[in-house]
């Protein structure tokens, strides 16, 4: 069979990913019992690895059944190809046998996300690669950067060069007027070391750089070239004013004055050096069409044609020739101080990671490029303990370049045995660029790294998801939009990732609705003005749109829509604050209708900060912390009378005033105020359980579901090596905003997402209330290009980092700025595919309209699309310029059947009242007149059940020290208890050899107690008991051993001699 | 049902008389204690207990090597794997690799490997088959797939891999060498030496003729050492097994929990101890129910609510004894404990109080981080506030420690000197004081000591947390003297050694709930079940980390693999469910950060495989929006008091901007005045650059101040304006950082940053004002710029100061300008006068203030010529690097020269402004715009 070993699945929205995915891992585990062990599934969310391995193990549990029959004929028609044939009894039998080899095997079932599967290998190299084994992972960047930055600051005493890139960084943003907190700026910018771009060249930077004299010389180098050119330029062009002002010339005296003269021109030099434009171009060939109409015409064209003109056609040259140095070299030079504050941050992030034993997730496939160079696979498979011979990777426009370094050996070593692997993704839906996402590799990297004979490419051309309308409409504007996005940014990457967009249609063909107007703000402005004279303000695109929303809601709901079908996506958190804002407010206004709901919900309206019970712990810890923090005591207070109101609830006022003073102590529940101490003893954990039986929280059960969130908060932060109580209000305070219970689909609210968060999941109507981000990146968002040129001026540099800015085009770095260009066009239209394709029924977008003719924003791209687009005519109204095809249809769906739980209180007991920790220390840290004394006699039981005669004296003491249970130091005090003991006249009888001894003697008793003695010694039935204590005599010692005795008195024995053993006072008591 | 334990106590109550020699032998020591128990069940007379063993004593027993601690015994190692490798990694990094050395010499020997065979170096061998013709053909295959498949050589990590594999042989003898001679050992070089030589140890005699008799109970997955001594007894001695096993899983070959019963089988003659079939207890009917919970807090708080309902249920009293919670995430302990019904009497913890959870932990690793962040002999105030906050020292110093705090925040001292506390408190004294590294252990064990003798506060557990510490910092202390260690790398011992260590529960072990971690639940019963956290990685644990030999080796040479593992926890299981009557399963329902720690693969089981009856519940909350309760305070009589008390001060241009932004804010401010407590401003802050830059700008002009007459300001005094500014940057420095006059000032890095800046604003500033010269300061820094203006309340008539502090007046020409500085972002520009007043977004304050000042100024100076020209002008920061920058404020685009023709609209809605602060019916209420609550402290209150 001459199969093509390599399979990739094109997969567009909806189209049964996971499913496909499924069924090819059931396809290769079928073939024979035990082959699951050599196929790795790899997904790129943990949530999807959980439902990959329950979708496989549900599918070969229907299997067995006989259910899923669909997919069941499918792979047996499969197998019938390859050759392979089962009848469908067979067929069940396999599944049973592969199913519970799965589910006993369940370690080599591997179905994991690239994150897991890299850190199993990593682990298993610690030893060769100088990682310390029990490195710890992190998954904060943001919390690791902090304290680099920190260190960073903490150089700077010692660093002068460092010190210059921060100062010039710092004075940027003082002439800029940009905020000054360099800590805060600093940190902002730093994040750029965590990208893929510059972890790829990183080692290359950083040996560069390593070089002291490298950015010194560098500097020198660039400011030379910028100097002379400089000079060189500015020169030419004086002398030629100069020329002119002998001539007694102004600027007046030349055709078209201020705005690009011949005379401007050269005057402009002086300011910013540039090539000429089309105006001065043109001019360049006949000095007579210098002079504007006046006096001094024929002076300027006779001595220009004579000598001006070619003096200038010089200088022009010079510039064109020297410009892209000199714009390269200028550029480099303002973005210096870039290079060097991201190579020393990088290098003290690579200290600090090492100092402190860390790992970053993200640095893992980085990482494990060191591993993996020049290793075969034997051997890493060997010191994982697996063995793979397929891979099935999902979502594989999201690889980063790290990552399929990593995975292609592996991939390759099975493909040269001629095993299959196969990878499933979509470039349309590659949106995930900032996190080291390359669809490249999708696009083409695989074909050359894996070779065109070994692939066989298979489009997943069925949607699944959406109605008929949804996806038609999407085929065509998809179609057109990625033509127009071509044009504009002059390549056809777009183009080709789309033109396999055009899905056939599986559910309710010819039925859905789409929706999407173009809102004129000029309109609304003129409108608002009548009503209100004094507001002129220009109306913008987000409020008109806003004020559409509850409108499409009501619409929605009568259809029989429920709310929790309906889905907001947006771009960012801000933008969903607005809708949520929005709504709020509208729901108390007059125009909200009684037969309406207009509930929405958010992350960010779930968040953890703002829910009372929340409030109120956090605030009392900060009491517990600073107790003079007034705004927390204020805050307490409020919050806690609202949820628990006293009889006299004090009005605001008095509340707010009282929670100064002491009477704050009645504002809060007593054991607030008078058990501070034992509370902030407390480790985290037990404070926070301790506070919310405090103040009550527990009882609310509106509440629990935020409790059981903060807790789970706590509780991960304990974990941390740092984890007191300051650490985590630091904490708390920077983090609170990303804190939210996840949105889940119970409550009857339209929800509110990001388009980034919505990938992977649908909604019945999808609403995109602000269809208009921009197309190029936002000017105060620039990225930092690293860029790299073979120039002789360069080639030595290496990489460095440029700010992106249409000032790039005219260096030798261009070609880094139009690849730039084009990915974050095309990054735009795939989000606005990503969002489009959410809608199983319906979607509805509004866009701003507006005149202008240049395509840079997503609105005007989409409003482009449609007018260009036939088949989308005939629904476009141009009086409401709106697209609308299909409509709303009456549904009405069931509120899901659940089997949930749900907690009614919250319960918490103080553990302390009903247990307790073993007590030893107040024995060892006795407090006596001599101020303290340590007692070293407390392991003496240990080592007197060691002990059978004086002889196992000196082996015992030395062996309790290598146990450290004793410590050098207190071996001699010890020694000399022991001897005290053993040597004691009334006790030496029990320590010699000819009697038969009990150590630790366990007494059981008829009703299931137990008594243990020390020590007994029994000889011809006489009986020698002893009992130690370290403590001072008691009156319940006699007792306890009277007890013993008249126990053992019932047991066969003729004489017992009891002993109380005293041994810090050398006590020895007859009982 | 009768429990495991009790069927055996059974048996030895029926079946052995003779308990004195009877020796009863167990996997753990747990066992024991039951077994004692049901022993005695059903006795008439007291009688001394058989001997009852945990497998490690037994085995320990008859052996004259010592078992040292691992502490100890990683140093040892450490010292063996420098001198045979000439190796220079420090103790710390060595640690975990020890560690895990051991893990793997302990593993060999228990498993009684032949070492020399195992740690052979054949990668240059091409006949492999001569080498190890002690092993099968199976064993052998996969030695050859792993020495032949690889092509050693090539890369660096196989290089590293190779040269350490090489060295293992000699440094495992050589360790145990070293062992040998002090008579220690870790545990598998005991077992394998008892194992070796079991029949010179237990001297021969015939079997059952020393009147000895002995039962082993409860094992499964046995190592070889002890298969070996189990055997031996079997064969030698009057020895008998009890195997606890069910047909669920023995007799089905797929089912990883009876592995090793299969094995021991087949065994010649462990084999024989068996009886023919195994019991059936599984697939009985049981009450089981699988809950799901999304992530961890909330299952116990589940767990307690099902309890609950159960205990209620069953009145009956000893309900809470026959269960059983199981915890395979040891972290989860307290939120357990916290949770566990009130109803509930007694419990029993088998686990300890993590002493990581300590405040001494904290402390300790305060004192740490305090010497580890010391410049120049001084402390870094962050540590110094952190340990005056702590809970222990706070106890002892008292009120005197809040003091010290306060005294800090309001002195910026960011770097303290140990001098600082001197003769303040002597517990504070010690502990403020500069330690060398060689001496910080015995530093920090003083202190503790200290701690714990100097008072009584915090009580017993407070003691007994100081025990601990005590002995582990002795510990450390011992391994730093003859190991020297940096502080750093003290602190990971420090630490490495805390996180294992747990303070014991004091308990009835047998009364009241038990809760247990997973392995101490060997052998024991329960009539309900209660197992959390049932995940990947937890139950079944993860897969053990770190072994140094490969994957392939281990198979040949028969160590255990993750299978084994695997095995043995799918044991511990599926017994535990056995004999239970209910089981109760918890799972997290959310996945980690990795996509690991899914639903644990017992419950797939569970669900696809048997067909036992089970219910499947979820936890879900309902949740709620929580909705902003509007504040607004009424004007009632109270408020209108503080009000008029208020106004004895004045009212300044930026609390009247608080008003105009939001009356809620000036509430809270200023009428109120809640506002955060003090911080030590440090050098990075944005605060602190206005500060300084203010102070240099004052004290520049402050200079040129003549005794008496005009204070002319003339071009010449710009001459050398750096070095001035020099010295006045250095002078604003040590004012701000209460530093006394005899310290020498050095800037440190960030200061440098500052400075720099200040000086290129002032710089900036001076040349605009050079090129103004000659001009006349009227007023510089002038606290008291205020007038007076009456404003009507209810009756009565109020007068109220209005003003504050201006930066500079000055005068050129029949020009005032009245300046200000800005050193954060705002502009030059406003709209209107009546917008200065209009509450919106975009209202300019810097123009407010300034406007305000002028109105102050007309005020003071009635009296002025016609011909002055008041100039209220800003200087800001984000304005003046402009190059067409003047000063002057803008009305729309026409600078202002003069704003006198302004100033009577500016006092007209002055004048209703202060008239709506004191209208009684306009409450204090909350701002409409929400990026004014943005920057606002009592957001929180608000909610916004
Ligand atoms: S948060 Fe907003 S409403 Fe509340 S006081 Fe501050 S500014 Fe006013």
């Amino acid at each position: 069979m001459t199969e093509k070993t390599f399979h990739i699945y094109r997969s567009s929205a909806g189209s049964g990913k996971t499913r496909t995915l499924a069924k090819e891992y059931l396809k290769l585990a079928l073939r024979y019992p035990e082959y699951f062990r050599y196929i790795l599934a790899m997904t790129f969310t943990n949530k999807s690895t959980q439902e990959m391995k329950d979708r496989i193990i549900r599918y070969l549990d229907d299997f067995v059944k006989g259910k899923s029959e669909d997919l069941s004929a499918e792979i047996l028609s499969d197998f019938e190809k390859e050759g392979r044939l089962f009848t469908p009894a067979q067929f069940k039998d396999r599944s049973r046998e592969v199913l519970s080899l799965i589910l006993h095997n369940y370690s080599q079932f591997s179905v994991s996300t690239i994150d897991a599967f890299f850190q199993r290998v990593i682990r298993s190299f610690t030893r060769e690669t100088n990682l310390l084994g029990n490195f710890r992972l992190e998954v904060d960047n943001d919390l690791v950067l902090e304290e680099v930055i920190d260190q960073v600051m903490d150089n700077l005493s010692d660093d002068d060069e460092l010190r210059g890139w921060v100062l010039e960084f710092s004075l940027e943003r003082l002439v800029e007027g940009k905020d000054w907190d360099i800590r805060a700026a600093l940190l902002d910018f730093s994040k750029e070391i965590f990208k893929e771009e510059f972890k790829v060249i990183e080692e290359q930077v950083l040996r560069i750089t390593e070089n002291k004299e490298f950015f010194k010389s560098t500097r020198e180098k660039l400011q030379r070239v910028v100097k002379q050119f400089e000079n060189k330029v500015r020169q030419d062009a004086r002398n030629l004013l100069k020329d002119f002002h002998a001539h007694g010339l102004t600027i007046t005296d030349f055709k078209y004055g201020k705005s690009g003269s011949i005379y401007s021109y050269i005057a402009g030099l002086e300011d910013e050096i540039k090539p000429p434009g089309v105006r001065v171009m043109g001019m360049m060939v006949d000095a007579t069409e210098w002079p504007s109409k006046g006096p001094q015409a024929s002076v300027i064209a006779s001595k220009g044609n004579q000598l001006w003109l070619s003096q200038l056609a010089s200088l022009i040259g010079y510039i064109e020739k020297e410009s892209i140095s000199y714009f390269s070299a200028e550029q480099a030079l303002r973005n210096l101080y870039v290079f060097g504050l991201l190579s020393d941050i990088s290098k003290t992030l690579r200290e600090y990671l090492r100092e402190n034993n860390l790992m970053l997730l993200s640095d893992a496939p980085q990482f494990l490029q060191g591993v993996m160079q020049g290793q075969d696979t034997s051997f890493i498979y060997e010191k994982v303990g697996s063995f793979y011979r397929h891979f099935l990777i999902d979502e594989f426009q999201d690889t980063s370049g790290f990552q399929w370094l990593n995975i292609l050996p592996l991939i390759k070593n099975g493909i040269a045995q001629n095993y299959r692997s196969l990878i499933v993704g979509d470039i349309k839906q590659s949106i995930y660029r900032w996190r080291g996402g390359d669809l490249n590799i999708l696009q083409e990297k695989v074909k050359q790294d894996v070779g065109e004979l070994m692939i066989d490419t298979f489009p997943l051309d069925t949607n699944y998801r959406s109605a008929g309308h949804v996806v038609t409409f999407n085929n065509v504007l998809f179609g057109t939009a990625a033509n127009i996005i071509s044009k504009e940014t002059n390549t056809i990457f777009p183009q080709q990732s789309y033109s396999d967009a055009a899905q056939k249609v599986f559910r309710h063909p010819g039925k859905g609705y789409i929706s999407i107007q173009f809102l004129d703000t000029a309109e609304a402005t003129a409108l608002k003005a009548d009503d209100d004279e004094a507001d002129k303000g220009k109306v913008k695109f987000e409020d008109v749109s806003l004020e559409k929303l509850p409108g499409i809601l009501e619409q929605l709901q009568q259809k029989g829509i429920a709310l929790r079908d309906i889905a907001f996506l947006v771009r960012d958190n801000s933008e969903g604050q607005m809708i949520a804002q929005y709504f709020m407010q509208y729901r108390s206004s007059a125009d909200a209708k009684a037969e309406y709901k207009y509930d929405v919900v958010s992350n960010e309206s779930l968040r953890l900060d703002q829910a009372a019970s929340v409030v109120v712990l956090i605030n009392a810890m900060r009491l517990l912390e600073d107790g003079k923090n007034l705004i927390a005591r204020a805050q307490l207070a409020y919050e806690y009378q609202k949820l628990w109101p006293q009889q006299a609830f004090p009005n605001q006022h008095k509340l707010f005033s009282n929670s100064k003073t002491k009477d704050f102590a009645r504002l809060v529940p007593p054991p607030f105020t008078n058990q501070q101490d034992i509370l902030a003893a407390l480790p985290l954990v037990e404070l926070v359980e301790n506070l919310i039986h405090m103040f009550n929280l527990g009882k609310l059960s509106t509440e629990i579901a935020y409790l059981q969130a903060f807790q789970d908060v706590v509780l991960e932060f304990s974990m941390r090596e740092k984890s007191d109580l300051a650490s985590f209000l630091q904490w708390w305070d920077d983090n609170k905003h990303k804190k939210s219970i996840q949105v889940a689909g119970g409550v009857d609210a339209a929800q509110i997402i990001t388009i980034h968060k919505s990938k992977g999941l649908q909604f019945r109507y999808v609403v995109i209330p602000f269809l208009n981000w921009e197309l190029n990146h936002p000017p105060m968002k620039s990225p930092i290009l690293w860029c790299r040129s073979d120039e002789p001026l360069f080639k030595d540099i290496g990489y460095l980092p440029l700010k992106y800015s249409s000032k790039l085009e005219n260096t030798c770095f261009h070609e880094y700025y139009t690849e730039e260009r084009k990915r974050i066009y095309l990054d735009n239209l795939n989000l606005l595919y990503v969002a489009f394709t959410r809608a199983e029924q319906g979607l509805i977008a509004l866009a701003p309209y507006s005149k202008s003719g240049s395509i840079n924003n997503i609105g005007k791209l989409t409003e482009r699309a449609i007018e260009s687009s036939e088949p989308l005519q005939q629904y476009w109204s141009s009086g409401s310029r709106t697209l609308t095809i299909g409509s709303i249809e009456d549904e009405r769906t069931e509120a899901p059947v659940n089997n949930s739980l749900v907690l009614k209180h919250y319960y918490i007991t103080p553990w302390r009242e009903r247990l307790q920790i073993r007590t030893r220390g107040k024995e060892f840290f006795q407090q006596t007149e001599q101020r303290k004394k340590i007692n070293y006699g407390i392991f003496l039981h240990t080592l007197m059940s060691r002990i059978k005669t004086e002889a196992d004296i000196t082996v015992t003491l030395e062996q309790a020290m290598k146990e450290g249970l004793i410590h050098q130091d207190e071996s001699s005090a010890i020694e000399e208890s022991v001897k005290w003991i053993v040597t004691h006249p009334s006790l030496k009888p029990s320590f010699t050899t000819d009697v038969q001894l009990k150590r630790e003697a366990a007494l059981i008793m008829p009703d299931g107690s137990e008594r243990r003695i020390d020590r007994i010694t029994i000889r011809d039935k006489r009986a020698i008991l002893i009992d130690y204590k370290t403590g001072a005599p008691k009156k319940e010692d006699e007792h306890q051993v009277n007890e013993y005795i008249s126990i053992l008195k019932t047991m066969d024995l003729e004489e017992i001699k009891g002993y109380l053993v005293y041994v810090n006072e050398r006590v020895c008591k007859t009982v | 049902m009768r429990t495991f334990i009790q069927e055996i106590a059974d048996t030895i109550r029926k079946e052995y008389t003779d308990w004195d020699n009877l020796t009863v032998i167990f996997p753990n020591k747990r066992a024991s204690l039951y077994f004692r128990k049901a022993l005695a069940e059903q006795l008439d007379t007291p009688r001394w207990a058989p001997n009852i063993l945990s497998v490690e004593e037994f085995i320990g027993s008859f052996s004259d090597l010592q078992e040292a601690d691992k502490l100890s015994l990683i140093v040892s190692l450490y010292r063996v794997f420098k001198r045979i490798t000439n190796s220079d990694e420090n103790l710390d990094r060595f640690y975990f690799w020890g560690e895990m050395l051991l893990r793997d010499f302990d593993e060999l020997d228990k498993y009684l490997v032949n070492a020399a065979g195992l740690f052979k170096d054949l990668s240059n061998q091409k006949e492999l088959d001569q080498y190890f013709d002690y092993l099968t053909e199976e064993q052998k295959q996969f030695l050859v797939e792993f020495w032949q498949t690889i092509d050693f050589g090539s890369s660096a990590s196989k290089r590293k891999f190779l040269e350490l594999w090489q060295s293992l042989f000699p440094v495992y003898i050589a360790f145990r060498q070293h062992l040998m001679e002090e008579k220690s050992g870790y545990s598998g070089m005991i077992h394998r030496h008892v194992a070796e030589n079991i029949d010179t140890f237990v001297p021969a005699g015939k079997k059952k003729e020393d009147g000895m008799k002995y039962v082993f109970a409860g094992f499964n997955a046995l190592t070889s050492a002890e298969e070996k001594i189990l055997t031996w007894f079997t064969e030698h001695r009057d020895a008998r097994i009890f195997w606890d096993e069910d047909a669920f899983y023995v007799n089905e070959p797929h089912r990883e929990a009876g592995t090793f019963f299969r094995q021991y089988r087949k065994h010649q003659v462990l084999g024989q101890t068996f009886p023919p079939e195994p019991k059936v207890y599984l697939g009985q009917p049981k009450k089981i129910t699988v809950l799901g919970v999304p992530q961890k807090a909330g299952q116990p708080k589940l767990l307690a609510q099902q309890l609950d309902t159960t205990l209620r249920l069953l009145a009956e009293q000893n309900i809470a004894e026959r269960t059983v919670i199981v915890l395979p995430d040891e972290n989860m302990l307290m939120s357990v404990l916290y949770a566990l019904p009130p109803s509930l009497q007694s419990i029993n913890v088998t686990m300890g109080f993590p002493l990581v959870s300590t405040p001494y932990y904290s402390l300790i690793d305060f004192l740490f981080e305090l010497h580890l962040h010391k410049r120049k002999d001084e402390f870094y105030y962050r540590y110094v506030l952190a340990l005056l906050n702590h809970p222990y020292l706070k106890a002892r110093v008292g009120e005197e420690a809040a003091q010290w705090r306060e005294f800090i925040h309001k002195n910026n001292q960011v770097h303290i000197a140990p001098s600082f506390f001197e003769k303040k408190h002597e517990l504070l004294e010690e502990i403020f004081r500069i330690v060398p590294a060689e001496n910080f252990l015995a530093y920090l064990i003083h202190v503790v000591e200290s701690l714990a003798t100097s008072s009584d506060a915090g009580g017993l557990m407070e003691k007994e947390f100081a025990f601990h510490f005590h002995r582990i910092l002795s510990r450390v202390q011992e391994l730093t003297l003859s190991e020297p260690m940096e502080l750093r790398m003290q602190q990971r011992m420090f630490r490495q050694v805390v996180r294992a260590e747990k303070v014991p529960f004091t308990g009835e072990p047998l009364k009241g709930l038990q809760i247990m971690g997973v392995l101490e639940t060997r052998n024991l019963d329960f009539d309900h079940v209660i197992i959390l956290s049932l995940n990947e990685g937890l139950w079944p644990a993860a897969p053990r980390q770190g072994s140094y030999i490969p994957h392939n080796i281990r198979r040949a040479y028969s160590l255990p693999t993750s299978e084994h593992q695997d095995a043995m926890y799918a044991y511990l299981f599926y017994r535990l469910l056995q004999r239970a009557e209910a089981i109760d399963l918890y799972y997290n329902t959310e996945p980690d950060v990795l996509g690991t720690g899914e639903m644990s693969r017992y419950l797939y089981q569970l669900i696809y495989e048997t067909d036992w009856a089970h219910e499947r519940k979820i936890l879900y909350n309902p949740v709620q929006v929580h909705e902003a309760k509007p504040i607004s305070i009424e004007k009632k009589a109270d408020v209108l008091e503080k009000l008029e008390r208020y106004f004895g001060k004045a009212l300044t241009p930026s609390t009247l901007n608080t008003y105009l932004e939001c009356r809620l804010k000036f509430y809270f401010k200023h009428l109120l005045e809640i506002r955060e407590p003090d911080e030590v401003e440090e050098e990075a802050d944005a605060r602190i650059f206005g500060n300084i830059f203010h102070k240099v700008m004052e004290l520049f002009y402050q200079d040129l101040r003549p005794p008496a007459g005009h204070w002319a300001v003339k071009e010449e005094h710009f001459i050398n304006v750096g070095a001035k500014l020099e010295r006045f940057i250095e002078l604003a420095f040590r004012q701000h950082f209460h530093l006394p006059d005899t310290k020498v000032f050095e800037y440190d890095g960030r200061q440098l940053v500052v400075k720099e800046m200040v000086k290129k604003f002032a710089m900036k500033v001076l040349s605009y004002d050079k090129a103004y010269t000659p001009f006349t300061i009227e007023l510089l820094e002038a606290r008291n710029f205020t007038t007076q203006v009456n404003v009507m309340q209810r009756d009565k008539s109020l007068s109220i100061v209005l003003g504050g502090l201006i930066d500079r007046v000055d005068e050129k020409a029949n020009t005032v300008r009245i300046l200000d500085y800005k050193t954060g972002k705002d502009e030059n520009k406003f709209e209107s006068i009546e917008s200065l007043f209009k509450r919106d977004p975009k209202r300019n304050k810097a123009a407010f203030q300034a406007m305000l000042y002028a109105w102050v100024y007309a005020q003071r100076n009635t009296m002025r010529s016609p011909e002055v020209k008041i100039q209220p002008g800003l200087i800001n920061r984000k304005e003046i690097f402009k190059d067409d920058f003047e000063y002057g404020l803008y009305l729309g685009k026409h600078r202002l020269d003069d704003v006198t023709s302004l100033l009577p609209e500016f006092e007209k809605h002055l004048l209703i402004l202060l008239h709506e602060l004191f209208n009684p019916t306009q409450p204090f209420d909350q701002t409409d715009d929400l990026k004014v609550c943005g920057f606002c402290d009592y957001r929180e209150i608000c909610a916004r």
